[in-house]
């Protein structure tokens, strides 16, 4: 009856899990990369929701961020466990050099789609952005730096990150 | 990208600022966010890679040249204080909208409340409110350790106070998982049905003139409360003990008791509808509970034939492609975006 689900397995990509999951930015975008498919985005999504509705309460509280990044890393290594035996040469093989470059390509693309959204950014925002997820500054020596408050580099922070995150929705989560 | 997606990016990247170094009721809050929806999940997710992959940028000015371009662009660009601002007072006003659910319900509850004799003339206890919209579910622990879950399009109340502890259901569905604590009853109140329980965990579905109440653990106590044949009765009619993997219904002043899967009764939580021999349109109207665009159906003949299934409540297209490959029903979208139910034209 799951017709959908299903379907879905059919497409899914038959290659082990080349992440080595040791950054979660690499992690993340992988993911996003692999979920470039709206229907395997959706249910993927569904079910990382579904164990954060299950976690406890006083787990999640500790450190949400590490704990749905953790619920991300084990969909991604289920999704892969779960396919099915004869679907895949299974030896162990390293992932094939066309799996590797097609992922670089898609990254490369990523990061000038990035580069791109800087650019087009306010100078001070752009100048926040980049002092506090580049050059690893804290709030308050970029706010001491562009004589500006703490508060407004956190603004300027949340509007940059929304024009990145928008110039890469395609892929970063499909669009609707 | 939809108003809505936008809505859910700048709220997304709020939160990846606001993370840092936040404290134990603020990463509630977040938790608390993330909780809204699948959509919520995945936006985060998203944004959170961006977040991630923008460390390696290159080809970018360094620091200090940072700093002299944004410090010039001062006595120019006046507007530029508008951007950041732009997507909190659109965010806010989401979020106003969504929680502000208040004074219809709120009324009504108390209005409830009152016609049972319930509410002692004390002050009002602090109370919360939850409310999921199309498509959405939300979880919600207590204090007490209770967790209530929110199906789709509902809403209720939650007024806990030292003496006892009170749900006030504005409509939908919920399932509640109760912490015991004998000293403090739970009770959730539903049009004029009162269900009482000391640890346990039962589902209420609330329709329009019937309340459901269905059992997976321990025991209820449901009582219909006057209305309809028992409106005037002096005396209200007394509860009813309901078990596990028992369901009953309160409408009109009555509790009717049968056997129910309480499984197939909470599958809503998986996402999982479950029908047994139900007719089209009733199995219509569950999917339609999920959908903001209803499906009509254009051909009586159907509406009655029975279907026995599991299919994901968010999913009615694949339910309505299941109609068509078993030669039911076929279905067509109307430029309105009307999705019409036919019968199958023979061949």
């Amino acid at each position: 009856m799951s017709t959908v689900r299903e379907a879905s397995a059919k497409q899914r990509p038959k290659r082990p899990p080349p992440f080595a999951a040791s950054q979660y930015g690499r992690l993340l975008a992988f993911l996003n990369m692999r979920l470039a498919n709206e229907q395997d985005a959706r249910e993927l999504a569904q079910e990382a929701y579904l164990r954060l509705l299950r976690a406890t309460r006083a787990r999640l509280i500790e450190d949400p961020t590490a704990y749905l990044f953790r619920i991300a890393r084990n969909l991604l290594y289920e999704w892969y466990v779960s396919l099915p035996p004869d679907s895949e040469p299974l030896s162990g093989s390293a992932p094939s050099a066309d799996l590797a470059v097609e992922e670089q390509a898609a990254l490369a693309q990523h990061m000038d789609r990035l580069e791109d959204a800087l650019r087009r950014l306010s100078p001070k925002c752009r100048a926040v952005v980049l002092m506090h997820r580049r050059d690893g500054m804290t709030y308050k020596e970029i706010g001491a730096a562009l004589g500006i408050s703490a508060s407004m580099v956190k603004k300027h922070l949340a509007h940059g990150l929304v024009s990145c995150r928008l110039a890469c929705a395609d892929f970063a989560g499909a669009e609707r | 990208m939809s108003r809505r997606r936008e809505l859910l990016a700048a709220e997304a990247a709020q939160w990846l600022t606001a993370l840092e170094g936040a404290d134990a009721a603020r990463r509630e809050q977040f938790a608390q966010w993330l909780r809204t929806s699948p959509e919520h999940v995945r936006e985060f997710l998203a944004a959170a890679a961006v977040w991630d992959s923008l460390p390696g940028v290159s080809a970018q000015p360094s620091a200090a040249a940072l700093v002299r371009l944004a410090s010039r662009s001062d006595n120019v660009v006046a507007l530029e204080g508008a951007h950041p601002g732009a997507a909190n007072p659109k965010a806010e006003r989401l979020g106003r909208w969504r929680w502000g659910w208040a004074a219809a319900a709120a009324a009504a509850a108390l209005a409830l409340a009152a016609a049972l004799r319930l509410l002692a003339p004390v002050a009002a206890p602090p109370t919360m409110d939850y409310v999921t919209e199309v498509g959405e579910q939300l979880s919600v622990s207590l204090a007490d350790g209770s967790m209530i879950t929110l199906n789709t399009r509902s809403a209720l109340r939650v007024a806990y106070s030292e003496a006892r502890r009170d749900v006030y259901m504005g409509g939908g569905e919920a399932l509640f998982e109760v912490a015991e604590d004998s000293a403090r009853p739970f009770r959730v109140f539903a049009d004029s049905a009162l269900i009482e329980a000391v640890g346990t965990r039962f589902n209420v579905r609330k329709r329009p003139g019937e309340v459901a109440v269905t059992v997976l653990e321990g025991a209820v106590d449901v009582s219909p409360g006057r209305s309809g044949a028992n409106a005037a009765a002096i005396q209200p009619p007394p509860a009813v003990r309901v078990v596990a993997d028992q369901q009953a219904r309160a409408a009109e002043g009555k509790v009717v008791l049968v056997d129910r899967d309480a499984s197939a009764v909470i599958a809503w939580r998986e996402r999982r509808l479950v029908f047994d021999a139900l007719p089209v349109r009733d199995v219509l109207a569950e999917f339609d509970r999920y959908q903001a665009q209803p499906v009509v159906i254009a051909d009586p003949a159907i509406a009655a034939l029975p279907i026995s299934g599991v299919f994901r409540s968010d999913d009615r297209e694949s339910f309505l492609q299941f109609l068509d490959q078993m030669g039911i029903a076929e279905h067509s979208r109307r430029p309105d975006g009307v999705i019409l139910l036919s019968a199958m034209e023979r061949r």
